[in-house]
């Protein structure tokens, strides 16, 4: 009796067959893409990246507070904070006694 | 030198982009990647390592991967089956013409129960008649393990479509 079942490899080696011309035109574009100058959606991202953070570290630095330590207290006179520096190795507890200092603990 | 390259490859290529593609648009697109690729790295080809067919795959595996991994695909995204129309010009020779879209057909029907790796497996070992050694550097598995992988898919096309295939 004769088989009429088709191999599953006749199958799969048959494959596609492109359409349309597609060999010409696949080629057209690809000398296209060749040929036009590269703009690399990757590396513009990654360059936009570190621009943004470069430009975000220039801006902290510029407006951010300095850190002077536990023993800083804020002067409302002066509008500054004193550290511990300007008054001895004690820190600003000496201040206390002045009522022109908070003292932060 | 690259345009031979082209003239020898471009069904091969085609077809492996086709068979991981939905529609041949994409594949379509996948293929032009592929040789631009192909076009700019030609010259770091070294016969010494590999043979020709198997860097040209080398090359469209990764572009392959960058290209679903750009397009938001996922690897095993299910194999919908887009239909594109089939036209039948009278000069060129319908009845082959019906009888090739027929069988696209009932291919595309077999790999839609695939996954991404049975299908580029299935491809580059019946399409491309590539060994299994090759198709273990292309794929970057061991050889055992692609004959296990090929032994699963066609059981599973088996499984599936029995009454109509055979091994």
């Amino acid at each position: 009796m004769k088989n009429n079942k088709n191999t599953i490899s006749a199958l799969l080696s048959r494959g596609f067959e492109p359409k349309n011309n597609a060999k010409v035109r696949i080629k057209t574009v690809l000398e296209q893409k060749i040929a036009a100058p590269k703009f690399n959606l990757r590396t513009a991202l990654v360059l936009g990246s570190i621009l943004l953070f470069v430009g975000l570290g220039i801006y902290t630095k510029n407006t951010e507070t300095e850190y002077l330590g536990p023993n800083a207290a804020y002067s409302i006179v002066d509008n500054n904070y004193l550290t511990a520096q300007n008054f001895g190795e004690s820190g600003p507890r000496g201040l206390e006694t002045n009522p022109n200092y908070i003292h932060f603990r | 030198m690259t345009d031979e390259l082209y003239e020898n490859f471009f069904l091969r290529i085609y077809n492996y982009a086709r068979y991981r593609c939905q529609s041949e648009q994409e594949a379509e697109d996948l293929t032009s990647c592929i040789f631009e690729k192909l076009y700019k790295k030609f010259n770091t080809y070294n016969p010494n390592k590999a043979s020709l067919e198997v860097w040209v795959f080398v090359i469209a595996r990764s572009v392959t991967v960058d290209f679903f991994r750009w397009k938001k695909f996922r690897a095993l995204f299910p194999f919908t089956t887009v239909q594109e129309e089939t036209l039948v010009s009278r000069q060129d020779n319908p009845a082959e013409k019906l009888e090739q879209a027929a069988a696209e057909k009932q291919l595309q029907e077999v790999l839609q129960i695939l996954s991404a790796q049975e299908r580029e497996i299935l491809n580059l070992h019946y399409y491309q008649h590539l060994k299994q050694a090759e198709i273990a550097t292309i794929m970057n598995l061991t050889q055992s393990n692609v004959g296990v992988i090929l032994h699963r898919a066609v059981k599973k096309i088996k499984t599936k479509f029995g009454n109509v295939y055979e091994e």
